[in-house]
């Protein structure tokens, strides 16, 4: 398991949006959903939108290039034109941090 | 032997007026950087939201963590070569037809009327983008052939570029061949480890009527380099121009060339080889540029990814309205050895003429064929073999074709050596 490093803080996370932050060369997007944090690449598998620009429905990001939507939970693609999830990542909270595991495929 | 300058300097207006002092350049070429340098402040640094840039990401490329370099550091053009048999010293006898093959800097110092023809004023502006601007304000290691009328040089011309732990190579090459003359011009791009570095290079190619050019360019750098190339071409009348891109290293490699096909029935057949591992991204941009009537070009670029690599090809095929049956063809292949590389390909055709002989474009992105393997496996091959004989034949019809004997053998070597771990997965029982 690759270790947890601190990618933002919590108080950047308000519910219901979501944003992106890097972590050396990764570009992430970080969700909250409800209070939970979500990871997933920030490139849309479609054509490298930035979803953490996009805007959060329910459980869904919408990517704000074309419209595609990845679970925030899973990556697992729920609408066109991405027929592709995209990557997620583990995270943890530790106080105010936010923690991602990266793993680099 | 020159100092390194500090690294407080880098990419100012200070930076590019000590350069210019160092390489002590007469006043026009100094104008001409600072011009270049105001260029370069003035344009912003590009983004995933600017329409050319959406498919490089640049916003881990810090400018200010890179210095760079000076000519002292092994960027010679007339260094010795491990590329056996192919010399970098000017030979007698090209020296008495009349050949210059020198560093840019010493070029303007002998040859100033001549060099200033070229330099920032043909070729490259420094208006084509932001690191074309950094390349004009900056550029340190340069290289210059000149080559009269008539003269063929059979031996290539070779140059090597390399980049020190966290430096900056920013060359500027510049090659004149003049009406009917020939010759063969190889660059070979290296440098060892993972730390960052970046190569900011441009090349202008100007072909004069009845001109040949054979230009081959392969980049092995280290995985922490950035890395900007810009090639122009400008082919006159009956010219011909044969280019070779090979890009095997790089964190981020992002080149553009361009074939502007002015003179009549000029002739440009572009090659390119990519292959990228592990997180490695590329991007080609090439245009063929038909301004000339009957003019001729055909463009090939072919690349295989592994891992989580991704490549991006846009090619543009231009036909201005004087282009009158011209004659153009722009190909993209794409091996995906994995579900996590990805390829895209964008052509792009203008046509403003009304009567052309042939405009088409084609691009593929796809896996091994099952069948292919079966076929093979079945005439006794396990599956690793079958499939590196798949992937070696996809890239052999272009490698093969390289006109320098000793890089075709470095380049499957590179190649080799990048898919073998490939290979081994592919192999009995995976």
């Amino acid at each position: 398991m690759p270790e947890f490093i601190t990618v933002a803080k919590l108080a950047d996370l308000p519910s219901g949006s979501i944003k992106a932050f890097t972590a050396g060369d990764f570009h992430l997007a970080l969700a909250n959903v409800g209070g939970q944090i979500y990871a997933l690449e920030d490139v849309c598998t479609h054509d490298g939108g930035p979803l953490g620009q996009g805007e959060i429905l329910d459980y869904e990001v919408e990517c704000p290039r074309h419209g595609a939507r990845f679970d925030v939970r899973t990556g697992a693609v729920t609408a066109f034109p991405a027929v592709v999830g995209v990557k997620t990542f583990a995270v943890r909270v530790e106080g105010s941090e936010v923690q991602v595991a990266i793993d680099e495929f | 032997m020159t100092q390194q300058l500090e690294a407080t300097l880098a990419f100012t207006r200070e930076a590019a007026e000590a350069i210019a002092r160092e390489t002590g350049e007469p006043e026009w070429a100094q104008e001409r950087r600072i011009e270049s340098w105001r260029v370069f402040e003035d344009t912003p640094m590009p983004s995933r939201t600017d329409e050319d840039w959406r498919r490089t990401d640049i916003s881990g490329l810090k400018l200010d963590a890179f210095h760079p370099m000076t000519q002292g550091e092994g960027t010679s053009p007339l260094r010795a070569t491990d590329l056996a048999g192919t010399p970098t010293m000017l030979c007698a006898e090209a020296r008495e037809q009349g050949v210059l093959w020198t560093t840019l800097a010493q070029a303007m110092r002998s040859y100033p009327d001549l060099v200033e023809r070229y330099l920032l004023r043909q070729g490259v502006l420094p208006t084509y983008n932001k690191f074309a601007a950094l390349n004009g304000a900056f550029w340190q290691d340069g290289t210059f052939l000149y080559v009269p009328r008539g003269v063929a040089i059979k031996m290539p011309f070779l140059s090597l570029r390399s980049v020190s732990p966290g430096g900056a190579s920013i060359p500027r090459t510049i090659i004149v061949l003049e009406a009917g003359a020939s010759a063969t011009y190889l660059e070979w791009q290296e440098s060892a480890g993972g730390e960052a570095g970046l190569h900011c290079g441009v090349t202008d190619l100007l072909l004069q009527e009845g001109a040949e050019l054979r230009y081959l360019v392969a980049q092995e750098w280290g995985r922490g380099v950035w890395d900007f190339s810009i090639t122009r071409a400008t082919l006159g009348a009956d010219s011909r121009l044969r280019t070779f891109g090979i890009g095997l290293g790089a964190k981020s490699s992002r080149v553009h060339l361009d074939a502007i096909l002015e003179g009549n029935a000029a002739d440009a057949v572009l090659r390119g080889v990519y292959c990228g591992d592990s997180r490695q991204h590329f991007e080609y941009r090439t245009l063929q540029d038909h301004a000339g009537p009957h003019t001729r070009s055909d463009l090939l670029y072919k690349g295989a990814l592994k891992d989580r690599a991704n490549a991006a090809y846009t090619g543009t095929v231009k036909v201005e309205p004087d282009g009158l049956h011209s004659s153009s063809n722009q190909t993209n292949h794409n091996l995906l050895l994995n579900s996590g590389a990805k390829a895209d390909s964008i052509p792009i055709l203008e046509i403003l003429a009304k009567d052309i002989d042939r405009c088409s474009h084609g691009a593929t992105a796809g896996q091994v064929d099952e069948s292919q393997l079966f076929y093979l496996m079945s005439r006794g091959l396990s599956r690793a073999e079958a499939y590196e004989l798949i992937v070696v034949g996809f890239f052999e019809s272009i490698v093969s074709a390289l006109p320098v004997p000793e890089l075709q053998q470095r380049v499957w070597e590179s190649l080799s050596r990048k898919l073998a771990l490939h290979f081994a997965e592919h192999g009995e029982g995976a």
